[in-house]
């Protein structure tokens, strides 16, 4: 047990208060001794931080691939979109990935159309003895 | 039940005079008949509007330019729906409906057309359409679809209920006779059970027909009750009789040949199964039986029918298929993916 001021390699902390080091009977990496996270202290800091960069990744997210994917009608012509890609790799057995606006949409379902059924024709063959028995 | 009899034969063989024939015996019954000409091409307006209204609608709901209702006159398909439409209204208050089908075609065109409405409406009805909505946010072309594939449905049970039954006109030829037991077998297949064949213009010695000609008339019955599979066959000469004498024309007049879906029977053997289907003679020899998803298809000519097969075939292969004297014997083993213990049947 060390009372040196330690931050985790990942803890930019610029934007946090002044920390007062980790709270007694934690460990340098946050954990207390039985093993379980604290609920204050340098421990809540870290998880607000967590916390704070998933939903910035998220925002990110939402900007910069969600946002341009939804005016994106036809996979097939938007091959820089990773969701048109992801669709376009995988198929869109739903048929929802085009508009529900438009059925007539040359969406991945339309481009992809399904072979027709074929009739699978039974051989037939003359009465035998037995046939009708 | 009000009964619909639909009269169909070969050109010039009669099949109008018969029509208006059977309907005015039937009247002198004392019963109250419509007469549907469905032989023609003319499309009544109103079915017209009927179309451009409801798939009219589809359309536009779907981006396309409305059409006036005149412009669906020479829709493929219309003049025979039309007919169907009058049918369909015609029993609504009457005793019996008397259709004159006209030719071969015509008459099969009438008998297949709802089924074929029914599948492609099938088809066309998807989970993709059924989420669709139009600008007004309404389900309008899955409901109007819907719909049209629910009048397609009773239209084809019109044509198959046990009062529906064909009448065959034939010429007292041989090669018409072969013809009609061909026409009989389509018909059957179809779903429209055949209760009688009329010979017209049966040459007699009173009439001063020669020797020959009458040779070719009794030769063109023996066929025609030889291979009718026990179908009334009778002769009509100058004058035309709409059903054997004794016999009432509300009928059925004897046996109806017929394939009916729901008397399809499945044997059950050791190892696999079988299913009977039964096939008029005229066609036994050259009628084909196929597989398509969870259908059997079965065609004589150019006529097909679908029909679903029944649940424990739908997880088996078919083998083969054997001709039987009553039709087609048709053998099925358990599919190994879809059963426990293949080959088996416990």
């Amino acid at each position: 047990m060390s009372g040196n001021r330690m931050t985790p390699w990942w803890y930019s902390g610029g934007d946090e208060p002044e920390s007062t080091g980790p709270a007694d009977g934690a460990t340098p990496d946050g954990a207390t001794d039985d093993g379980a996270a604290t609920a204050s202290g340098a421990g809540l800091g870290d998880w607000s931080s967590l916390l704070a960069g998933a939903v910035r990744m998220v925002d990110w997210a939402t900007s910069t691939v969600m946002a341009p994917h939804a005016e994106h009608d036809d996979p097939a012509e938007h091959p820089t979109c990773v969701v048109c890609r992801t669709i376009a790799l995988v198929g869109d057995p739903t048929g929802l990935a085009t508009s529900a606006g438009e059925p007539g949409s040359t969406g991945a379902a339309a481009t992809e159309r399904p072979e027709p059924p074929v009739i699978r024709w039974i051989p037939i063959e003359d009465e035998s003895a037995d046939a009708d028995s | 039940m009000n009964r619909l009899i639909l009269v169909g034969g070969p050109a010039e063989a009669g099949v109008s005079t018969h029509a208006a024939a059977t309907a005015e015996a039937l009247r002198d019954e004392g019963l109250t008949v419509h007469s549907v000409d469905a032989s023609g091409t003319a499309v009544d307006p109103a079915a017209a509007a009927l179309v451009s209204g409801s798939l009219g609608g589809v359309l536009g709901d779907l981006g396309a330019d409305p059409l006036a209702p005149a412009a669906w006159s020479a829709l493929p398909g219309l003049p025979v729906l039309t007919a169907l439409l009058g049918v369909e209204q015609a029993l609504e208050d009457a005793d019996a409906v008397v259709v004159d089908a006209g030719g071969p075609a015509r008459l099969r065109e009438l008998l297949e057309l709802p089924g074929v409405l029914v599948r492609l409406l099938d088809a066309v009805l998807t989970p993709r359409l059924a989420m669709w909505r139009n600008g007004r946010g309404e389900a309008t072309a899955f409901d109007a679809l819907s719909a049209a594939r629910l009048r397609a449905l009773r239209l084809q049970g019109l044509l198959q209920r046990p009062t529906t039954t064909v009448r065959l006109v034939v010429d007292a030829e041989p090669a018409a006779a072969e013809r009609a037991l061909r026409m009989l077998a389509v018909c059957s297949l179809l779903g429209a059970g055949v209760d009688g064949v009329v010979v017209t213009g049966y040459p007699r010695k009173s009439d001063g027909a020669s020797r020959s000609e009458r040779q070719r008339a009794a030769e063109a019955l023996d066929r025609l009750e030889a291979g009718s599979d026990g179908v009334a066959v009778w002769r009509s000469g100058r004058s035309s009789r709409a059903v054997p004498k004794g016999r009432s024309v509300m009928g059925p007049l004897g046996r109806v040949h017929v394939l009916d879906a729901e008397q399809l029977t499945v044997e059950v053997g050791d190892e696999d199964f079988a299913l009977r289907l039964p096939i008029a003679s005229a066609a036994r020899a050259d009628a084909r039986v196929g597989i398509v998803g969870d259908q059997l298809v079965v065609a004589i000519d150019d006529a097909t029918r679908w029909l679903d097969l029944p649940p424990v075939l739908r997880r088996c292969l078919p083998t083969t298929a054997q001709r039987t004297p009553t039709g087609l014997r048709i053998r099925f083993t358990p599919d190994p993916d879809s059963w426990r213990q293949p080959g088996r049947v416990s």
